[in-house]
């Protein structure tokens, strides 16, 4: 029987024929990135290779520190007779899902992905395969997204209920990817947008390397309350929040679909806003990759497993890709 | 009168469910009387009459009275979703109650349609309906609605919707009583006192402990609020303030409710609005020399100081006043003026206790549990239950007491667990008070958790006698 096409060892997914690593974690020679996020591209490694996209965001992220490759999306790359190629993962800007192709077998990475529209990551196109491993952060049937406009039309609502009641909004959001997704789904009319510190070093880093971003003030210590008065900031956290003065916070992310973990987050307010796939759309891609056996990584992973079961699938958790190595 | 009710009532087309909806979330965000006046007049704005009489039901009265067995909810959840009802349990764990897990389970609506609350409440009251028409009637409204839509209909459902807030708190939002204001909070007094300026310009007052309150009188009403939001029922209190004052009275002060001697009695601190005009602008003197002159009120005993250092006499005497220490007030500051008012307690009361009792106050197993935990001290060879503490464990300890407490259950009383009575904590509050029907007779005030002693035995910890000797 032929070796795998990708083996997980301790430092990540390794491909033993191509010697790469795909979303190391530790230092390794040569590493395959699918996003920018620093669970999944980590500094230090000898060579990086990525979407184009995604170079701006690790150079920034590390300082300039590293070699970098990038391809486009569909280009392919033969790597010691192994062809690669990236392919949208719409998770955000950047992100891959990584194709590996050897001798008519076809293995495909999810990285993290998601299915709905993002205005800064082409959509999802699903890869059939062979073998498919995929993400699984909100792998159970609860976790189902509401509609985009419906959620924006709750934080608007809630934003400008804020600003009746004299209150500074401020949404917590990831620096890279949601915050970016925010400033374009808000509705400027409202009143403006500022983004703290770590939210427009991110920022900044994208529009020097030539993204189009909308427009947004800068939060600075030196920002008078008073300019904040109709303002909704763009925050990574609950900082500053009390020099501001009197502010409402929320959470924009898809934890915020459970009250319970809603109630329990910071603010207690929360919006369904996820750059991860929901339930009905992983399953949606599982089939339509029409892929034999497929490997679950990265969060609900027995769970995902064992509804695949029941749907007759060839399913196991990633951690077996490392048992059957020996 | 509600026999057989069309499927048509359903879609009414003003989408009040989805209103209703937004009315609790924003309830859930705040229960500021302000915050609450302003959610129900908007709903108010946007739903006809008898729309407002149902939702004011709810949210005063809740619904208990369960219209659909839980097991039938998870059957045609079951038949919704096209999951295995194993899968129903799976989620229930993550998301903690049984009207949401299914809420959630369902999938997205084809056309968002939902039921108004009238006709949901009109399906729960009927009488003639069959189970059967009764099942096709939630289907068929789950596929209108959305989540959290579908979990605020099946709590209605189930018979688990809560009442939310006080009927009184509601009617607020149609008269014309004021609302009431912020409380300001105290400082800590800083240890060098002389940075506060002259002891002339301040006024030196015993730090009362209770309840703290506002009351709020107009139109011939009291109402008192809580410093979380809520309405106070103290009959004795409010009749006394209505003999005592004339029905024109328009008047908001800032008080303590002291249990005193088997009763109530309420020291007042500062005066916010007197004759319709709001006093929080005015010097603490003037708000004081107005404060006086109004009958039937007791206003907090103000004490001789000539020098800074006679604050620390006062201090050691504070207990045996039955007060809590002492607080500083600027003469000339207004209400609301930051650094105007300082408090400083008298050392804390401190004792050994063993946990006796843990209750989940989440219902399922959720990532990070919410205890609240009773502590037990000896009276005789018994061991009483003193005092719950919840806040000061809403951390990785909570989480470190649950994963033990789950492991090491003596016995179950309700939602009540009772564990082995081998952890000892030391406990600390600011006022031990007497409580003659309870069963250790005491009431700890702001009792909060110092540390765990793992160093104290069983049999050494406090007892009802020993912590009565410190007083």
């Amino acid at each position: 029987m032929r070796a795998p096409l990708l083996q997980l060892t301790e430092a990540g997914l390794y491909c033993p024929r191509g010697d790469f690593f795909i979303d190391p974690l530790k230092t390794v020679p040569r590493a395959v990135i699918t996003h920018g996020h620093s669970d999944h591209a980590r500094p230090g490694m000898g060579a990086y290779l990525c979407h184009n996209d995604s170079i701006p965001i690790l150079q920034h992220r590390f300082r300039g520190r590293g070699i970098f490759d990038g391809l486009q999306y569909s280009e392919r790359r033969v790597v010691n007779g192994i062809t690669l190629s990236l392919h949208p993962a719409g998770h955000i800007l950047g992100s891959a899902q990584v194709r590996l192709e050897a001798d008519g077998e076809v293995w495909v990475v999810s990285g993290d992905y998601k299915r709905q529209p993002d205005p800064l990551a082409p959509a999802f196109e699903p890869q059939q395969c062979n073998v498919f491993i995929t993400e699984s952060t909100f792998g159970l049937p609860i976790y189902q997204w509401p509609d985009v406009d419906d959620v924006m039309q709750e934080m608007h609502a809630w934003w400008r209920g804020n600003i009746e009641r004299d209150m500074i909004s401020m949404v917590q959001a990831y620096p890279l990817g949601k915050a970016q997704r925010l400033l374009f789904l808000l509705d400027r009319s409202i009143g403006p947008i500022y983004l703290h510190a770590s939210v427009a070093d991110m920022y900044m880093a994208l529009r020097a390397s030539g993204i189009d971003l909308p427009d947004a003030e800068i939060l600075t210590a030196a920002t008078p309350p008073s300019l904040l008065r109709s303002a909704l900031v763009i925050t990574p956290g609950m900082t500053d929040a009390e020099r501001l003065g009197s502010s409402a916070m929320a959470m924009a992310s898809g934890w915020m679909a459970v009250r319970a973990q809603r109630q329990r987050s910071p603010s207690g307010v929360g919006f369904v806003l996820s750059d991860h796939v929901d339930w009905p759309d992983l399953h949606r891609t599982i089939d339509e990759t029409q892929a034999e056996t497929v490997y679950v990584t990265h969060g609900y992973e027995d769970d995902v497993v064992r509804y695949l079961h029941e749907q007759g699938r060839d399913a196991r958790p990633l951690a077996h890709l490392a048992i059957a190595r020996r | 009168m509600h026999g057989h009710l069309p499927i048509s009532l359903l879609h009414d087309g003003d989408r009040t469910m989805q209103r209703f909806t937004h009315l609790l979330a924003a309830l859930e965000r705040s229960r500021r009387p302000a915050d609450v006046v302003r959610a129900v007049q908007t709903y108010a704005n946007a739903v006809h009459d008898e729309e407002l009489a149902a939702a004011r039901t709810l949210l005063t009265q809740g619904m208990r009275k369960r219209i659909v067995p839980t097991t039938d909810l998870r059957a045609w959840t079951c038949d919704a979703s096209g999951l295995q009802e194993h899968w129903i349990d799976r989620c229930l764990a993550d998301v903690g109650n049984i009207s949401e897990t299914c809420a959630l389970l369902i999938p997205a609506p084809l056309q968002h349609d939902p039921p108004s609350v009238t006709s949901v409440l009109a399906m729960c009251t009927a009488k003639r309906i069959s189970s059967d028409e009764r099942m096709v009637w939630v289907q068929q409204a789950w596929q209108c609605m959305h989540a959290d839509e579908r979990r605020v209909f099946n709590q209605i459902l189930t018979g688990t919707f809560r009442p939310l807030i006080d009927a009184e708190v509601f009617d607020l939002a149609f008269d014309d009583m004021p609302l009431p204001v912020p409380l300001r909070t105290a400082l800590p007094l800083p240890s060098d006192l002389a940075s506060l300026g002259s002891i002339h310009d301040h006024v030196v007052e015993w730090l009362v402990e209770g309840s703290r309150v506002e009351v709020v009188m107009a139109a011939g009403r009291v109402m008192m609020w809580s410093s979380d939001h809520t309405i106070v029922h103290r009959d004795e209190i409010t009749a006394h303030l209505r003999a005592s004052m004339p029905s024109t009275t328009d008047m908001i002060l800032d008080a303590m409710i002291v249990e005193r001697n088997g009763g109530a009695q309420l020291i007042v601190l500062d005066l916010l609005r007197y004759d319709g005009v709001d006093q929080r602008g005015f010097p603490y003197t003037d708000r004081r020399h107005l404060l006086r002159t109004i009958p039937g009120i007791r206003c907090v005993e103000e004490l001789e100081c000539e020098a800074w250092s006679d604050l620390a006499d006062h201090l050691a005497h504070a207990r045996d006043h039955g007060h809590g220490g002492v607080v500083v007030k600027q003469r000339e500051a207004w209400y609301d003026d930051e650094g105007a008012l300082y408090a400083q307690h008298v050392a804390p009361y401190t004792l050994t206790a063993v946990l006796t009792y843990v209750q989940f106050l989440s219902e399922y197993r959720t990532p990070a549990p919410l205890l609240q935990c009773t502590f037990s001290v000896w009276k005789g060879a018994e061991l009483v239950p003193l005092c719950k503490i919840d806040d000061t464990l809403r951390d990785d300890h909570a989480i470190d007491i649950a994963a033990w407490a789950r492991k090491n259950i003596v016995d179950r009383f309700g939602p009540i667990r009772q564990v082995e009575a081998v952890r000892v904590f030391e406990i600390g509050c600011t006022q031990v008070a007497h409580a003659p029907r309870k069963k250790s007779t005491l009431q700890l005030r702001n009792a909060h958790v110092i540390a765990e002693r793992a160093d104290v035995r069983l049999d050494q910890i406090s007892t009802i006698d020993s912590i009565l000797r410190q007083l």
